[in-house]
């Protein structure tokens, strides 16, 4: 015999399938939203003016008075924001969580030669979102910028100008492996910097230009560093399809669908009058309730499958399985608790459907469901931490791309776990009353 | 099969049911006649244990309350509005009521072709209900609370919408199930289904039951009197006294017994034609006893 929660999930999900506009939204839609969300994903960083700062993660292991006026230079640009940060790892690790765009790593020693074009410079570490790789771009011109300007500070700077070439001339004093007449040309050059800087002003205590650009040519060496490194072996760390981003969408829009199809659905029981040959069943109103929620999850389940599949088949690599699983679970749970909640929002069917689609619509565009939220202004990415979509989609790009491990994926998790608890405690609260 | 005692049930202001008792024993088909607001379907909820009573108690099959789901698993219900899923098949419609009554494997597949050829409907029963008519619909409400084979049926307005066809087909199928051992409790506006096929009817206005006895008895008792036209042939004797008033050469007068009053003119010599009774129904105990039409 079996269970009345099978019986009546299995009739919910058969009672879906035959709806040809609900399969749509459930199956169809996500998959075109995905596949064109990823087809336009080269594109996803613009110049739009009111994108929000990009948050640049700063190990300043130098701290010299050049490390911070380049950090400095770098902070004043209108679309990069620096912050302080203790290490590298930590700063790696929050840039995987998304948290900012990038990591800067400045060695020790970059004061010495920072803005000497000829001087040989250590490479400073760069790390970036590979979810972000187009702000990356836009980073890497900031830096070049800032570099431009630190060697514009040396050259309005007689003390720092003077410090550059006794610094060359006692190099120069210590090698004997140059050749004399290499010598007496260098000794030349160093001259005529002493002599430029007998000629240029103090302007250390006049007000110094903010913008403009640096010269053209490149003043700055760049190490890549490896966001996702440290993660499982045999992982690749790097995105490995333009679908890792907009698969995750993707999949929280089906989710969303299923959500609108199921509460409306426990609504349209009550009005077609099935609801009141269920109740009259030997069975529980609990079980009607649960089987309701169940078929929810059981469907987005199945999206979900149905996404990753077609993913697979575009070249998405999943990262962690079980991950993946864990995500897709606590989501599908959340959201079906959250399905419950909207069921109770109004009382005929096109009330809930009417509520239920406002409601999805918030959650979607301030969650990263319609705009990924790198490219959301401040306001936008501070609410989007209310939409549970935000959650959901985080902690499939956790599993899929950003190499979260179990730790990382506790707060989406739980925040998903207790959303669909309150949904649950609060829909049946509800519905019970109702019946 | 069915007992409720004392049940009264209060909605804010309104008093929907009003001290109201009744039972009904296997094999008998117990007909509830009310107008809209009688509180019909109150009762038919407490009945079957979606609303629990303010006071009185309901006990099913001698067991228990049916807010109990193994008392449930013996009931019946053929709600009003059609409790049926349109996008699924009417085989899929059974079948999924079928497991809700913890049906399963052969008996299952059994009891729900019983089912559609108790309904007729077994050439349609790959179809989607959305494409059935009206009467295929009601057929399969109705089926579809017998399936699991309950002793204690609840049938709302179980005729609404039927065509004469299937109308005959259905009250025929309820009458062979209380044949067969059932208690059913039917509602209906329809006085000759309830005078076909009740053994009692209880007449309900206001939440209480006004009257409960066999259609006859409740004939006999509040029917009042029948109507008689006679066309006469002859002339009114002299000193013969008619029992009603003369029209345009018809007699007309109300009789208990009109037939031997009618007898009793012809002894007289009074020459009769053609002549027409009309006697009272259910309608007329309902008009006698609420002091309106069912339909009002």
């Amino acid at each position: 015999m079996r269970h009345p929660l099978f019986t009546l999930a299995m009739k919910d999900i058969h009672l879906l399938l035959r709806d040809r506009m609900g399969l749509f939204f459930v199956v169809a839609f996500p998959i075109l939203m995905g596949v064109a969300f990823g087809l336009v994903g080269a594109g996803f960083a613009g110049d739009d003016p009111d994108r929000k700062e990009a948050t640049v993660l700063v190990v300043d292991a130098d701290q010299s008075p050049m490390s911070r006026l380049f950090v400095s230079h770098l902070d004043e640009a209108d679309d990069v924001a620096t912050k302080a940060a203790a290490n590298v790892e930590t700063a790696r690790k929050q840039v995987l969580a998304g948290k900012a765009l990038a990591v800067l790593a400045i060695p020790e020693g970059f004061g010495e030669t920072a803005g000497v074009f000829w001087a040989e410079k250590p490479a400073l570490g760069l790390g970036v979102d590979p979810s972000r790789k187009a702000e990356g771009a836009m980073l890497q011109g900031r830096l070049m910028e800032a570099a431009g300007r630190l060697m514009q500070d040396r050259f309005r700077d007689p003390k720092s100008l003077r410090s550059v070439s006794d610094t060359a001339r006692r190099q120069l004093a210590e090698n004997t492996e140059i050749p004399e007449a290499t010598r007496r040309a260098l000794d030349v050059l160093f001259q005529s910097l002493d002599d430029l800087a007998e000629a240029t002003p103090d302007e250390s205590a006049e007000e110094k230009s903010v913008g403009g650009s640096g010269p053209s040519m490149e003043l700055l060496q760049l190490e890549t560093i490896d966001v996702r490194a440290g993660m499982e072996p045999g992982v690749e760390a790097k995105l490995r399809s333009r679908w890792d981003i907009s698969f995750p969408a993707a999949i929280l829009w089906g989710i969303l669908s299923c959500m609108g199809s199921f509460a409306v659905s426990i609504v349209k029981e009550k009005q077609s009058g099935t609801l009141f040959r269920l109740r009259a069943a030997p069975i529980r109103s609990e079980h009607i309730l649960l089987g309701k929620g169940l078929a929810c999850m059981v469907t987005a389940l199945g999206v979900i499958a149905l996404m990753m599949g077609l993913g697979a088949a575009l070249g998405i690599q999943l990262q962690s399985p079980g991950l993946l699983l864990l995500a897709a679970l606590c989501t599908a749970f959340g959201f079906s608790g959250l399905m419950m909640l909207m069921s109770v929002l109004g009382k005929t069917e096109q009330a809930v459907a009417g509520a239920g689609w406002a409601l999805i619509v918030t959650m979607a565009m301030f969650g990263g469901g319609m705009i990924p939220l790198a490219f959301m202004p401040r306001f936008m990415v501070e609410i989007s931490n209310f939409s549970p979509v935000k959650w959901g989609i985080l902690a499939f790009e956790g599993a899929i791309w950003r190499g979260f491990h179990v730790a990382d994926m506790l707060l989406p998790c739980a925040i998903l776990l207790g959303m669909g608890l309150v949904g649950y405690a609060l829909g049946f609260t509800r519905l019970k009353r109702s019946f | 099969m069915i007992q409720a005692r004392h049940l009264s049930k209060q909605f804010g202001d309104v008093l929907a049911v009003d001290d109201l008792s009744l039972e009904v024993q296997e094999g008998e088909v117990y007909g509830l006649l009310g107008p809209n607001g009688a509180g019909k379907t109150t009762t038919i909820h407490m009945l079957v244990g979606l609303l629990r009573p303010d006071r009185g108690e309901v006990r099913l099959g001698g067991r228990g309350s049916p807010e109990l789901a193994e008392i449930r698993r013996i009931l019946g219900v053929a709600p009003q509005a059609l409790s049926l899923y349109d996008e699924l098949t009417g085989k899929e419609n059974l079948t999924f009521i079928g497991r809700l009554y913890g049906l399963g494997g052969d008996t299952l597949k059994e009891r729900v072709a019983w089912a559609l050829g108790f309904a007729q409907l077994e050439e349609k029963a790959r179809r989607p209900v959305a494409t059935y008519s009206g009467g295929m619909k009601r057929r399969l409400n109705l089926v579809s609370a017998l399936l699991h084979r309950p002793s204690v049926v609840f049938l709302d307005e179980p005729t609404v919408g039927v065509d004469a066809q299937s109308r005959n087909h259905l009250l025929e199928q309820v009458r062979t199930l209380a044949d067969e051992g059932c208690a059913v409790l039917l509602t209906t506006h329809a006085m000759e289904e309830a005078e076909r096929i009740c053994d009692r009817v209880a007449i309900m206005d206001h939440g209480r039951l006004l009257a409960l006895d066999t259609v006859a008895n409740l004939i006999a008792a509040h029917g009042g009197k029948a109507k008689v036209t006679a066309e006469l042939k002859s002339e009114v004797p002299e000193g013969c006294v008619l029992p009603g008033s003369v029209d345009g050469g018809r007699l007309s007068f109300t009789s208990h017994e009109p037939l031997q009053d009618l007898l009793e003119l012809s002894r007289k010599g009074i020459r009769l034609g053609a002549f027409h009774v009309e006697r009272p129904d259910l309608e007329a105990v309902f008009l006698a006893l609420t002091g309106r039409r069912l339909r009002d």
